[in-house]
C-alpha cells in the first residue's frame, strides 16, 4: 500500500519547490488560498492551479513582529511566514474568506508586504438562513470570478466552470469511497494516510489526484480485511485547517481507530456535492450555503452539534475527541454546545487544546485515558 | 508462583513494582534520565534479582506513565491515570477522589467503588505548579524535598507566590531569598502556592470523599497539610506515594492474567 499512497504523500512534502520547478515550465498561474471554503471550482475554471495554503513547520522569525502570536492561531502566523520569508513569491495571488475576525487584518498586512497580482477578501453572510443570504454569496462569487477574469485577460464560461464543478465533484466522490474503506476496513489504512490523500488534493491539480485517487481505491477495495485492528472508533472533529497528522497518529498510537472525521482537511471537504444541472456559479452558493455545517461558516452551534451527534450514531463510533487549536475562537466558542449535546445524548467526548508544537505529553495522557476508559465500556 | 509486573516510566522518576497473587510485593524507583529503555531494563533487572525470579516467572507486565512506550518487555500500555485509580483502589476501596501530584502534572481523578475512572482533569500544557516547580525552588534554597517539606511545616508566615510557573518561580524565589526571607517561608510560600493551583482544577471535576493523594508530592507533608487546609478535608496517603501508578499497572496485569 506505501507505494500507492507515496505520491500524495510526496505532493505534501516538498510542495513549494516542486512548484517553483513547475512554474518554469508553464504558464499556468498559481493561486493560494487561505483556508476555508473558498470555490476552487472557479480558480479551476480560470486554468489555474488553486492550492490551499497550509502553513509549514519552520522557524516563524518574521510573522510575529506583524500578527501577534497571543490572538492569532498557528496557520495565520504560519502562511504569514510563508508570505514575508518569500517563499509564497511564486503564487501569481491569493484568496482569503473572512472566516474569523484576524483573517481580515492578515490580509491587510499581506496586502501591506506582498505585490502579487491578485489579493482578493471575500466577506461572505454570517447568517446563512436570511433570505438574501444566498445572492449575497453568490455575488462575493461573481466577484472573485471577475477578478480571476481580469487576471487572466480571459472570461471563464460557464461550460468551463461546469467542467470545473464536475471534477471537483468527482473527487468528492472519490474521497467518500475511501472514507467509507476507511470505515468498514479499520486498520488498513492510518489517519495520517487518509489525511495525506485529502490534503494531497488540496494542493495538485484536481484530474491529476483524481487518476491518482481511482488507483489507490481499487487497490484498498480489493485488500482484505486486517486480521488485528482497535477495538475503540472515535470520530475526530475540530478546528485543524492545515495538516494534523500528529493529532491523529497519536490517537492511533493511543489505540483507537479514527472511524471518520469532521475536520477541514477531512470530511468537510467533500461531504456535499454542487448541483451540476444548474447555473454553475449559483451551484456553488447553493452548495455553500447547503454545506455540512461548521462554525467556520455558520452561526449555529445546535446544528453543529445535532450534525456531529448523527455522525456519531451513524458510523458507530464510541466517542468524539474535538480538538481546538489556540486561538481559534471561531471553534471555541460553540465547543461547550457540542460538548452539552453529547453528553445529554450519552456519547463521551474528550476536548483537548492543541499548539504549534503539536501534542503535548499531558494531551496524550487525556488521549490514552480517554481511549483507555472506553475500552472497558 | 505467579508474578505480575507493573513498570511506569515517568518525566522525573521510573518506578517499577512486582506482585504476586498473595499481595506479596517488590518496588524500584530510579531517576528516568534520559534513555527510558535502559532505565526500564535496570528497574526490571532489580526487581528480578530482588524477588530471585527469572523473566519467565513473569506472567505478564504492564507499561505506563510517558515513557510507555519504551517498555519493550510489556504486553501492552495503559495511561497513568487509569493505573493510578486501580492502584489506590486496590489499597483504599472506600477512595472516590485522587490527587495524583506528579512531577511535570497533576491529575484528578474521580474513581467508583471497582476503581474506575469515571472522570479527570490533568493539570495544563506545562509544568506549573506541579512537583517541577517545588524542585525548582528546592534547589534555589539548597535544600533536599525531604529538607524543604520539613522546613516548610515550621513556618507561620508562608510568604506569598506571584506564579505556579517553575520559570518565574525560580526568580521570585531568588528574590526573596536576596530580601532575606527565611527559607521556611519561602518553602512554605511555594507548597501554598501549590495547593492553591492544584485546588483551583478542582472547578472542572466533583471532590468525592474519602480523598487520596499519591504522586512524589505526597512524600512532601508540607505540601499535604497545605492541600488539606485548603480544600478542608483529609487526604488518605498510602505507604509509597510514588509507587501507586505502577502498582495499578500490576494489578490490571494480574487481573487480565488470571
Amino acid at each position: 500500500m506505501r507505494d500507492e499512497l507515496r505520491p500524495f504523500i510526496a505532493a505534501r512534502q516538498n510542495l513549494y519547490n516542486d512548484l517553483k520547478q513547475w512554474k518554469k515550465t508553464s504558464d499556468k498561474k498559481i493561486i493560494g488560498c487561505h483556508p476555508m471554503d473558498i470555490p476552487e471550482e472557479i480558480v479551476h475554471a480560470a486554468g489555474m492551479l488553486p492550492i490551499t495554503l497550509m502553513g509549514y513547520d519552520g522557524v516563524i522569525k518574521h510573522a510575529t513582529g506583524s500578527l501577534q502570536p497571543t490572538i492569532a492561531c498557528n496557520i495565520l502566523l504560519e502562511n504569514l511566514e510563508l508570505c514575508f520569508n518569500g517563499t509564497l513569491d511564486l503564487l501569481d495571488g491569493v484568496i482569503f474568506t473572512d472566516v474569523c475576525d484576524t483573517i481580515p487584518i492578515l490580509s491587510d498586512i499581506w496586502l501591506r508586504h506582498s505585490h502579487l497580482a491578485l489579493h482578493h477578501l471575500m466577506v461572505m453572510p454570517k447568517h446563512l438562513n436570511s433570505p438574501s443570504s444566498r445572492s449575497r454569496v453568490s455575488e462575493q462569487f461573481f466577484r472573485l470570478k471577475a477578478s480571476l477574469e481580469k487576471l487572466n485577460k480571459k472570461k471563464i464560461s460557464d461550460r468551463d466552470l461546469k467542467r470545473s464543478i464536475g471534477i471537483y465533484n468527482q473527487n468528492r466522490r472519490l474521497l467518500k469511497r475511501l472514507y467509507n474503506i476507511r470505515r468498514s476496513k479499520p486498520g488498513l489504512l492510518g489517519a495520517s494516510d487518509v489525511s495525506a490523500v485529502v490534503t494531497s488534493g488540496m494542493l495538485m491539480w484536481k484530474e491529476d489526484h483524481n487518476r491518482l485517487l481511482g488507483q489507490l481505491l481499487l487497490k484498498l477495495e480489493k485488500s482484505p480485511l486486517p486480521s488485528s485492528y482497535p477495538k475503540v472508533r472515535l470520530i475526530v472533529t475540530g478546528s485543524l485547517c492545515g495538516c494534523c497528522d500528529s493529532a491523529l497518529s497519536a490517537i492511533e498510537a493511543s489505540g483507537a481507530h479514527v472511524q471518520w472525521d469532521d475536520l477541514y482537511t477531512g470530511s468537510r471537504y467533500f461531504t456535499s456535492l454542487t448541483n451540476e444541472d444548474i447555473d454553475p456559479v449559483e451551484a456553488l452558493a447553493q452548495r455553500y450555503i447547503n454545506d455540512v455545517p461548521s462554525p467556520a461558516r455558520f452561526f449555529d452551534a445546535d446544528a453543529w452539534a445535532d450534525y456531529i451527534s448523527n455522525m456519531v450514531i451513524c458510523s458507530g463510533a464510541d466517542g468524539v475527541i474535538i480538538i481546538i487549536r489556540k486561538f481559534c475562537e471561531i471553534h471555541a466558542d460553540d465547543f461547550p454546545c457540542i460538548q452539552n449535546k453529547l453528553t445529554k445524548d450519552g456519547i463521551p467526548c474528550l476536548m483537548i487544546e492543541t499548539e504549534r508544537a503539536g501534542i503535548s505529553e499531558h494531551n496524550k495522557a487525556r488521549i490514552q485515558t480517554f481511549i483507555n476508559m472506553l475500552e472497558r465500556e | 508462583m505467579a508474578w505480575y509486573m507493573g513498570i511506569d516510566i515517568g518525566s522525573a522518576f521510573s518506578k517499577g513494582i512486582i506482585i504476586n497473587d498473595a499481595e506479596s510485593t517488590h518496588f524500584q524507583i530510579l531517576r528516568s534520565g534520559i534513555n527510558y529503555r535502559t532505565t526500564a531494563n535496570i528497574i526490571r533487572q532489580e526487581l528480578m534479582s530482588q524477588a530471585n525470579l527469572l523473566h519467565d516467572d513473569i506472567v505478564d507486565t504492564v507499561a505506563t506513565g510517558s515513557g510507555a512506550n519504551n517498555v519493550a518487555f510489556s504486553s501492552r500500555k495503559i495511561s497513568d491515570i487509569i493505573c493510578t485509580a486501580r492502584g489506590i483502589n486496590s489499597l483504599f476501596p472506600q477512595v472516590r477522589t485522587i490527587i495524583d501530584a506528579a512531577g511535570q502534572s497533576t491529575k484528578l481523578i474521580n474513581i467508583d467503588s471497582h476503581g474506575r475512572v469515571t472522570s479527570f482533569v490533568v493539570s495544563e500544557k506545562c509544568a506549573a505548579g506541579s512537583g517541577w516547580f517545588i524542585e525548582v525552588v528546592a534547589n534555589v534554597l539548597r535544600t533536599d524535598l525531604n529538607e524543604f517539606s520539613r522546613l516548610s511545616q515550621l513556618s507561620d508566615n508562608p510568604i506569598a507566590f506571584s506564579t505556579s510557573c517553575a520559570v518565574f518561580g525560580e526568580s521570585e524565589a531568588i528574590s526573596r531569598v536576596a530580601e532575606g526571607i527565611p527559607k521556611e517561608d519561602i518553602a512554605a510560600g511555594v507548597n501554598k502556592t501549590t495547593a492553591n493551583k492544584i485546588s483551583s482544577l478542582f472547578k472542572k471535576i466533583s471532590i468525592e470523599e474519602p480523598c487520596a493523594i499519591c504522586g512524589g508530592g505526597g512524600l512532601n507533608a508540607g505540601l499535604v497539610d497545605a492541600i488539606e487546609v485548603e480544600l478542608k478535608i483529609k487526604m488518605l496517603m498510602p505507604p509509597q506515594p510514588q509507587s501507586i501508578s505502577c502498582l495499578g499497572a500490576a494489578v490490571i496485569a494480574r487481573t487480565s492474567g488470571s
